[in-house]
């Protein structure tokens, strides 16, 4: 018992998750009998850590997918992974992903179950991009799960594999919106790195500037 | 004044018969005739005196007392100032002629005559004792220059030595063997010839040079050549004679051994003295004077042989170029001064440092003798030593994990972290530990000082700590040790976490937008800022990244508010 | 016997001495333990023009204020020169003139005390010896050097002594009460050469009528350049040395009442002195100077121009080449002979020599460095060459005294100038605030010397002299 409540301080496992959608446009054949004759897309929105073989289930009791209102059963709820949702329709909507942990792990957290918005994204940002045939768009976006002071039985679980792999490189080459791979996280920290070296320099301008200035007002006041 | 006073002075005569009549006390008013202003200061007072008695100062009775009594006498008195003078002066005295003229009196010696004093400078011999200690001191002179010279030749010899070797080296490729070879031929050959030196003379100081370097018996033939050479010319110049220092004892003692006076009235026709020559001759043959007495104080004899003329020229010039210091200089000398404190303040702090690096590092027990190790071979050997020792450690310990996990007694199994730079290939080595692991283990430490019963999540950190990884797989694990920083328990989004970056005003986010917009950042929209991959080493650059940015706007701020002050200031003055 | 009040407190032991302090300018004559000499009367003598041949006796010489009544035909002349007494029969004449009939002292009573100035040559000391004992019958003689008196004077020890008097600036350096002679300098522009320079100065204004005092019957005041309105008194022949003396008592009122030493110097080539020429011509240093004759002259820069010459000889060139030539360039060093016999020492005296032999006239090309040295160069030389042991303490205790050093400004003028040269020694001057007080410092330091118990020691009798002669008396006593 006391291994649950016991909190290791100054430590913090993060977990690399992946989430967005992907959509297809319908094409005929797709279509399903039941399928309202305005939908033009089939989308699946999904939760999942970035290695396939994390499996979170002793963490997360369920995650839910909150549609918009028109769908019925807006809120579904997938309690094992893969946590996805397909379904079809026209409107681009954000869906509320919440993420439910299991109650015992006393993570702080038992309301509050974060939320994700992500907004469905249907249509390509850009309508001067080449499609792909399938009219295939992705949003998928990388996000980290931090577990902060975690007790000592969350600390067990994380630390049986090693959690925070990223891969190096893409399984698909097809798939480069879709997945996100060690190498974008260095790109990141380079273009950061450049931003800020810019930024860093523009301040060693103005601090010239500042120093002339000041002189000219000595110059001025005497 | 009383009532008859008054009516006296009004001229008013007294109504006698009105008056009641007096009760008539018995008068003691008349008890002290008091005379002019007591007689006043009473009367205004009245017949009742205050109770206070008041005492008469020092200066009223003694102006009194001596207008009763009879000034002393003085008399003016024959007086010799000293025995041998033959005129005698005269002089009041305080007393009677009778008494003063008495036979005691008049023996007693004159009362400044204790201040006649005259200096114990020893008496000159007389003309043959003179010669021979000039003869002494000249042969001494001669020894020294002697030795001077003989040394000389040493040095020079040994300059061509030195240029025939440096012509040698040139041409030659083995550079290093003969070097050291020959160095330590030098200064074997030197002090040999420097013992046969010593033979001869007494009072040389030159038993230090048996052991000195090559280097420093040069510096030191050098100076003593100089002073030869200034020895020689004294003694080529002027030589005392017997007439002459009897003058400068005469003067001496006449000026009780002020120098500077002695060196003013210094007036002998055929040399000219400097003030150190004169020192010199003097404190020479009391030297000599006090060595030929019998009951002499050797203190004071080594004390005035210590006197070295060159050496107070010397001091002399010290000084006086110490006066001609510019006040710049003065300022370079002390600015000079305090960095040269500076800098021994330092080189302490490294010295401690240094011995503190060292006592960590000194792990090894040097009870045995350590010069097995200061041969390369030993130095390999050391160090295999110590890899075996670590290794059996790190058995050790594994073994011992392994007997906790079975239920064996909790013993610490976790060594001590070594630093960094004391571990040889840290990387393989997994007795490394990252200051995760080191923060686990003292963890560890505590629960199991705490909580014995505690064993399953010992079990977990245990296994963590087992797998000993190294900083890049800690990465890969997720694990971050955050230090001190304050963490909140519980599960977040990374790009939820707010970064401490971002804890501006609005106003200064609206501007840090636009400057991000400007300088073509992706902001991933609206006011959440974050990267595009937000994983851990992204999000604290891209906290960087705001704050230079918050620190570019403050300073752009400065400058226009500098600008708009400038162009008040011209604005004004342009209008005045 | 003699501990009683007084006496411990000082050291003083009263014995009646006299003591006798001649200058250039005026000799001092009083009691030892005075605080000030009972006379004070001008070194110079009036006498008969017609019997200064052959023997002047004694009668006809006029001594004191008595020499300011214009007589027909009597000259005055000077007694000494340099502070060295050259008119030896005027002299004695003077000194028992002054002893006998206005102290009216007895001679064997009292021992006198002589001072005497550093630079005084062996043949001299003993011309002083032999009169002193010959001519006078005083108990004891003691020949003291004027700094030391000095030095009593103010109660220091080792100080540095700056007698600027009228014939003379000296130098000295006095170590435990005893005058350094080597390190003394001296030099001539002094006094004399600033009433010289008022002269030459005066003479170029023309239609200042100079006349003196006794001339001047009547006058109706009136600026210059206004001619001058009196009228001359109907004077007998007095002779010309008379109208010099008398006019000369004009240029030391001059000195007197207008000189003043400016700030910084006037000559130095910078560009501030312009501004200080400027300045010092302002209105509110102009002072007005009237002459006997009534005439006042404006004087604003002029005053300071001419008191500048304390401190930079050359700066004023005389108009009259008479006049220049007078004063050679002097670099302030001595030359000395020696007490055996005429040797001269080898060092350091080339150049006095040469400056003195071979006269070069201010202000013709001579530079100031070397040459002539004013009275700051001449105070650091002598500093500089004492030796270095003793020089921080003489540093802090230079004595300015002398007639002329009463010029306002010349005190801090002359700190300000010695602090600048001499940067590493702690300055210190010391100037008797009493007027009157530091005319007469020699004398009253010899007053000081003379009454001190410990002193009497050094007294050299009639006998002594008698028995063993003046040249040993001046080589072992006065020393």
């Amino acid at each position: 018992m006391s291994s649950n409540t016991k909190r290791i301080k100054f430590v913090s496992i993060s977990v690399p998750v992946i989430y967005g959608n992907n959509a297809v446009r319908l094409s005929p054949e797709k279509r399903k009998p039941n399928t309202p004759p305005d939908h033009t897309h089939e989308w699946t929105v999904f939760f999942k850590p970035v290695l396939n073989n994390i499996d979170l289930t002793p963490l997360i009791k369920k995650v839910t997918f909150k549609l918009h209102e028109t769908y019925e059963n807006a809120v579904r709820s997938v309690e094992k992974p893969p946590y996805q949702v397909t379904e079809t329709g026209w409107g681009e909507f954000e869906i509320i992903i919440k993420i439910h942990f299991h109650t015992g792990l006393e993570l702080g957290i038992s309301e509050k179950n974060f939320q994700i918005f992500h907004g469905l994204k249907l249509h390509p940002f850009n309508p001067q991009q080449p499609l792909k045939e399938n009219g295939e768009v992705n949003s998928i976006l990388y996000d980290e799960l931090v577990f902060q002071e975690p007790t000592e039985k969350v600390f067990e679980m994380l630390t049986r594999k090693p959690v925070n792999l990223l891969p190096y490189s893409l399984s698909n080459p097809n798939n480069r919106d879709q997945e996100f791979i060690r190498t974008d996280e260095t790109d990141e920290l380079a273009r950061l790195e450049v931003y800020i070296k810019k930024i860093k320099d523009e301040i060693e301008h103005q601090h010239n500037g500042y120093k002339d200035l000041e002189q000219e007002k000595l110059a001025l006041l005497q | 004044m009383s009532a008859n006073d008054i009516l006296d002075v009004l001229n008013i005569q007294r109504d006698e018969l009105k008056q009641p009549p007096k009760k008539k006390l018995k008068p003691t008013a008349d008890s002290n005739p008091r005379l002019g202003m007591a007689r006043e200061l009473y009367n205004l007072i009245g017949p009742n005196t205050p109770p206070v008695n008041l005492s008469s100062s020092a200066y009223n009775t003694n102006t009194k007392d001596r207008f009763k009594s009879k000034p002393s006498p003085w008399t003016r008195i024959e007086f010799k100032p000293r025995k041998d003078l033959k005129v005698n002066f005269n002089h009041w005295v305080k007393g009677s002629r009778e008494l003063l003229e008495s036979e005691e009196e008049t023996k007693k010696p004159y009362f400044f005559e204790k201040f006649n004093v005259k200096l114990d400078i020893p008496e000159l011999v007389d003309e043959e004792t003179f010669d021979l200690f000039m003869k002494e001191i000249e042969e001494h002179e001669k020894e020294v220059q002697a030795i001077l010279a003989q040394r000389r030749e040493e040095k020079e010899q040994a300059r061509k030595r030195e240029r025939e070797e440096s012509a040698k080296l040139k041409e030659t490729e083995k550079s290093s063997d003969n070097k050291l070879h020959q160095v330590k031929k030098e200064p074997a050959e030197v002090p040999k010839e420097s013992q046969g030196d010593d033979k001869k003379s007494d009072e040389e100081d030159s038993s230090n040079e048996k052991s000195e370097t090559k280097e420093h018996q040069d510096e030191k033939k050098e100076d003593q050549e100089k002073e030869s050479e200034d020895e020689q010319k004294s003694e080529l110049g002027q030589k005392w004679s017997y007439d002459e220092t009897k003058y400068l004892f005469e003067l001496c003692s006449a000026f009780e051994l002020k120098w500077p006076i002695v060196y003013d009235r210094y007036n002998w026709h055929t040399t000219s003295r400097t003030l150190e020559d004169l020192k010199e001759q003097f404190y020479r043959i009391c030297a000599k004077i006090f060595e030929s007495q019998e009951n002499s104080n050797p203190a004071l004899i080594e004390s005035l042989k210590v006197f070295s003329k060159s050496r107070e020229i010397e001091r002399k010039n010290y000084l006086e170029n110490l006066l001609k210091r510019t006040p710049a200089e003065i300022a370079e000398e002390e600015s000079l001064v305090i960095e040269a404190r500076r800098f021994e303040l330092a080189a302490k702090k490294m010295l401690l440092e240094r011995s503190h690096l060292l006592t960590l590092l000194d792990s090894p027990q040097t009870t045995q003798p350590i010069q097995q190790y200061q041969s390369s071979q030993g130095l390999t050997n050391l160090y295999n030593n110590l890899m075996i020792i670590d290794k059996h450690q790190k058995k050790r310990q594994l073994q011992q994990q392994q007997h906790r996990s079975i239920g064996s007694l909790n013993q610490d199994p976790v060594p001590p972290p070594i630093p960094i730079a004391a571990s040889s290939s840290f990387k393989k080595d997994r007795s490394f530990q990252t200051h995760l692991q080191q923060y686990l283990s003292g963890l560890l430490k505590q629960n199991q000082i705490v909580n014995p019963s505690v064993k399953q999540e010992a079990n977990t950190i245990q296994q963590l700590l087992a797998k000993r990884l190294t900083q890049k797989e800690e990465e890969a694990y997720g694990l971050f040790f955050h230090g001190t920083e304050k963490l909140t328990p519980g599960v977040i989004l990374r790009s939820s976490q707010k970064l401490p970056g971002l804890q501006q005003k609005q106003s200064v986010l609206k501007s840090v937008n636009s400057v991000l917009h400007e300088l073509d950042i992706p902001t991933a929209g609206g006011t959440s800022w974050k990267p595009i991959m937000p994983t851990r080493k992204t999000m604290t650059k891209y906290d960087e990244l705001i704050r230079s940015v918050v620190a570019l706007l403050d300073v752009k701020k400065g400058k226009d508010k500098l600008e708009a002050e400038i162009r008040l200031i011209k604005s004004q003055r342009g209008l005045q | 016997m003699s501990g009683s009040n007084n006496t411990t407190v000082y050291g003083g032991d009263e014995i009646n001495a006299i003591v006798l302090d001649p200058g250039s300018f005026h000799t001092r004559i009083g009691y030892a333990g005075d605080d000030f000499p009972k006379v004070v009367t001008s070194s110079c003598y009036a006498s008969p023009t017609d019997d200064a041949m052959t023997d002047s006796t004694s009668s006809s010489r006029i001594f004191g204020e008595a020499i300011n009544v214009p007589r027909a035909n009597y000259k005055v002349s000077p007694i000494l020169k340099d502070s060295i007494i050259e008119d030896w029969d005027a002299a004695v004449d003077q000194y028992s003139h002054y002893f006998k009939t206005i102290l009216n002292i007895e001679y064997p009573e009292h021992p006198l005390l002589v001072t005497e100035p550093v630079w005084a040559e062996h043949s001299y000391r003993k011309t002083m010896v032999e009169n002193f004992y010959e001519h006078f019958d005083f108990a004891a003689l003691y020949l003291a050097k004027a700094p030391t008196c000095i030095s009593f004077q103010q109660g220091r020890s080792n100080c540095l002594v700056v007698d600027i008097g009228h014939d003379s600036v000296s130098v000295t350096p006095v170590i435990d009460g005893i005058s350094l002679l080597k390190n003394s300098m001296r030099t001539h522009y002094a006094g004399q050469f600033l009433s010289d320079q008022v002269k030459d100065f005066v003479d170029s204004k023309q239609g200042l009528a100079v006349q003196s005092t006794y001339k001047v019957r009547s006058k109706t005041p009136t600026v210059y350049p206004e001619a001058a309105q009196y009228q001359e008194r109907d004077v007998t022949q007095v002779t010309t040395s008379f109208d010099e003396y008398q006019q000369a008592k004009v240029w030391h009122e001059f000195k007197e009442t207008v000189f003043e030493i400016p700030e910084k110097s006037l000559t130095s080539p910078n560009p501030q002195t312009s501004n200080l020429k400027e300045f010092y011509s302002l209105e509110v240093h102009r002072r007005m100077f009237e002459f006997p004759t009534g005439q006042s002259v404006p004087l604003g820069f002029e005053r300071f121009q001419l008191a500048e010459s304390i401190f930079d000889p050359v700066s004023y060139k005389f108009h009259t080449q008479e006049l220049a030539d007078k004063y050679p360039a002097n670099n302030g060093e001595l030359k000395f002979s020696n007490l055996y016999d005429d040797y001269k020492p080898i060092k350091r005296m080339r150049k006095a020599e040469s400056s003195q032999s071979t006269p070069t006239p201010a202000g013709f090309g001579a530079s100031t460095t070397t040459e002539a040295r004013g009275l700051s160069q001449l105070i650091t030389h002598t500093l500089s060459t004492i030796d270095i042991d003793l020089r921080a303490s003489v540093a802090h205790n230079i004595i300015v005294t002398g007639g002329l050093s009463l010029i306002p400004q010349l005190t801090e003028r002359l700190y300000n100038e010695l602090c600048t040269a001499n940067p590493g020694l702690k300055i210190r001057l010391h100037a008797a605030g009493n007027s009157s007080e530091r005319v007469n410092q020699a004398w009253i330091g010899g007053s000081v010397l003379a009454s001190l118990g410990t002193f009497h020691q050094m007294w050299v009798s009639k006998e002594e002299y008698e028995e063993a002669g003046a040249e040993r008396i001046l080589n072992q006593r006065f020393r």
